[in-house]
């Protein structure tokens, strides 16, 4: 999906120092893959912040419309951030953590399981 | 896709329920929040209504004038969370 | 199935001191926490955090643990378990509580249940506010500080009370532009073909990537709804409000609320009443309850307790 990959030109949006929280701490890396597309995060994250620190924003498109969806809520629960991960339909993304090797996808309406059946 | 000028005016985000619908069914006399839930699927998705009940509620105060704090909640059902199936089905369903 | 004495829902300010109190009265007491970390609200909100730690006893200045240091101190605690990652999605007849792992599902019975489950952001519905990019104020919070990833650069602050003051000071911290914000939902349009890219307010036009929605909080008790307590809506406690006696107790036998998940409150509010509510589930003896309840009407605020007490009202006539 072209619409995941991250532009050239987005800085990076991990907020390294904060004025009140200090230097971010150190984190193992974490492999994953978001459309296909391989992607580095910090073990521990959550799906979206991974792929918000990317510049990715866009989770799922909506059953009826179509139209795109992300990060709403973040606290689980709005489901604006539902995605596929692993295979499994309607991950909320923004309370799921990442993990090494894990396949994220965006969910097209309801999802299809991976045997093809809806 | 949607062209970039399609207006996006959902009041129930979960169900994507447009505000037309939601003053349409008050206009038929739908009047509390459990019937517009039943009439528009407004309030029915994952999020139990708690992002769109008080716009339903202000709505109706709007369009129907009925108070919004004399207006009963949506019932609450579980799961509160959307909480894998394979998760309950190992539950006892009796107790 | 597991039975205690005392469950308490959400490891927030409130619940963490329902849960001590109970626990330190003798009470074999849970505290469960869908998050992984506990602390609730004061790992979000942290100008909050920072300004009101003294309740805690967690160092203020740049960089406090606050989760950290709260699950050291309540380390120290007998008598209590804190179960994180660990959501409660029902409640049900006989005190019991339907709770989930991320892979498994399991009923907790307890003497008594109180509800910590907190607040959840208000929102107004307006055109284009599905985009991407549109979202919660505690959303922004969250990300940059719990998770440390700036959602966008370009702001727009739907709102204009204190929770849109807080989130301006914390956009500014994280080092990211505010460009308007508009007190109004019905003056405010966004637009954008895949996510948000211009916001409207009125008849001025702002190229942005981000609108937070800082409508203030409004409480979040659906455990003590789906549990049948009453409950009315109280505009000056946030919204939809379960009716609670002066121990915290709802409609429903040994079910208890506390904190802003029975009307929003100051920071001092939420400590002490958590303590009137944990020792008040907990069985303690009526002096220690009447003494915590005296500290509670002196943190307290008028305005609260006169929200109650017109709610107390509403129920009856109901
Ligand atoms: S953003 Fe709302 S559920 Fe994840």
């Amino acid at each position: 999906m072209s619409e995941h990959r991250p532009s050239a030109d987005m800085q990076s949006r991990r907020i390294e120092q904060h004025p009140l929280l200090g230097k971010l701490a150190e984190a193992d890396q974490v492999d994953i893959t978001v459309d296909g597309q391989p992607l580095t995060a910090r073990e521990g994250e959550p799906i979206a912040a991974a792929l918000m620190a990317n510049g990715i924003d866009i989770c799922r498109a909506m059953p009826d419309s179509g139209e795109s969806r992300g990060v709403f809520c973040g606290v689980g629960r709005c489901s604006d951030c539902l995605m596929t991960v692993d295979g499994l339909l309607n991950v909320r993304t923004c309370v799921t953590a990442v993990a090494d090797g894990m396949r994220v996808e965006t969910q097209h309406g309801l999802g299809y399981w991976e045997d093809g059946q809806p | 896709m949607s062209g970039p000028d399609r207006v996006r005016d959902y009041v129930c985000r979960c169900e994507e329920i447009p505000r037309s619908a939601v003053q349409q069914a008050i206009q038929e006399g739908n009047v509390t929040l459990n019937d517009i839930k039943r009439r528009t699927r407004a309030g029915m998705g994952v999020c139990q209504g708690i992002f769109c009940l008080r716009s339903v509620a202000e709505m109706i105060e709007a369009e129907a004038g009925v108070s919004a704090d004399s207006l009963e909640p949506m019932t609450a059902r579980p799961p509160a969370r959307l909480v894998t199936l394979g998760s309950l089905a190992a539950l006892n369903p009796e107790e | 199935m597991k039975t205690v004495d005392v469950a308490v829902v959400g490891a927030g300010p409130a619940g963490i001191a329902a849960a001590r109190a109970a626990a330190e009265s003798g009470a074999q007491t849970v505290l469960l926490d869908e998050n992984a970390r506990i602390g609730g609200q004061l790992r979000w909100r942290i100008s909050l955090a920072l300004e009101h730690t003294g309740g805690f006893d967690i160092p203020a200045g740049p960089g406090p643990d606050i989760s950290g240091e709260l699950e050291h101190q309540l380390a120290a605690v007998d008598n209590l378990t804190i179960e994180t990652s660990t959501v409660a999605w029902g409640l049900f007849a006989g005190n019991v509580l339907g709770i989930s792992t991320e892979d498994a599902a399991a009923e907790l019975q307890a003497r008594s249940i109180v509800l910590a489950t907190g607040s959840t952001d208000i929102v107004s519905p307006f055109p284009g506010w599905t985009l991407p990019g549109v979202m919660t104020a505690r959303a922004a919070q969250i990300f940059m500080h719990v998770h440390r990833v700036l959602p966008g650069r370009a702001w727009v602050i739907l709102g204009d009370g204190e929770e849109a003051a807080e989130l301006e000071a914390d956009l500014e911290r994280s080092g990211v532009d505010v460009i308007a914000r508009c007190a109004d939902p019905d003056q405010i349009r966004a637009s954008g073909t895949n996510r948000l890219a211009h916001v409207e307010i009125g008849d001025a036009v702002y190229e942005a990537d981000s609108l937070a929605i800082a409508l203030g909080r409004q409480p979040d008790a659906e455990l003590a709804f789906q549990a049948n307590a009453a409950g009315a809506f109280v505009r000056d406690l946030g919204g939809y409000t379960v009716n609670r006696d002066d121990s915290g107790q709802t409609s429903e036998e040994s079910v208890y609320v506390a904190g802003d998940a029975a009307g929003i409150a100051t920071f001092d509010e939420l400590i002490a009443e958590g303590r009137v509510v944990g020792l008040a589930a907990a069985g303690a003896p009526d002096v220690e309850i009447a003494t915590a309840r005296q500290a509670l009407t002196a943190a307290g605020s008028q305005r609260r307790s006169n929200a109650i007490s017109q709610l107390r009202l509403q129920a009856v006539s109901s």
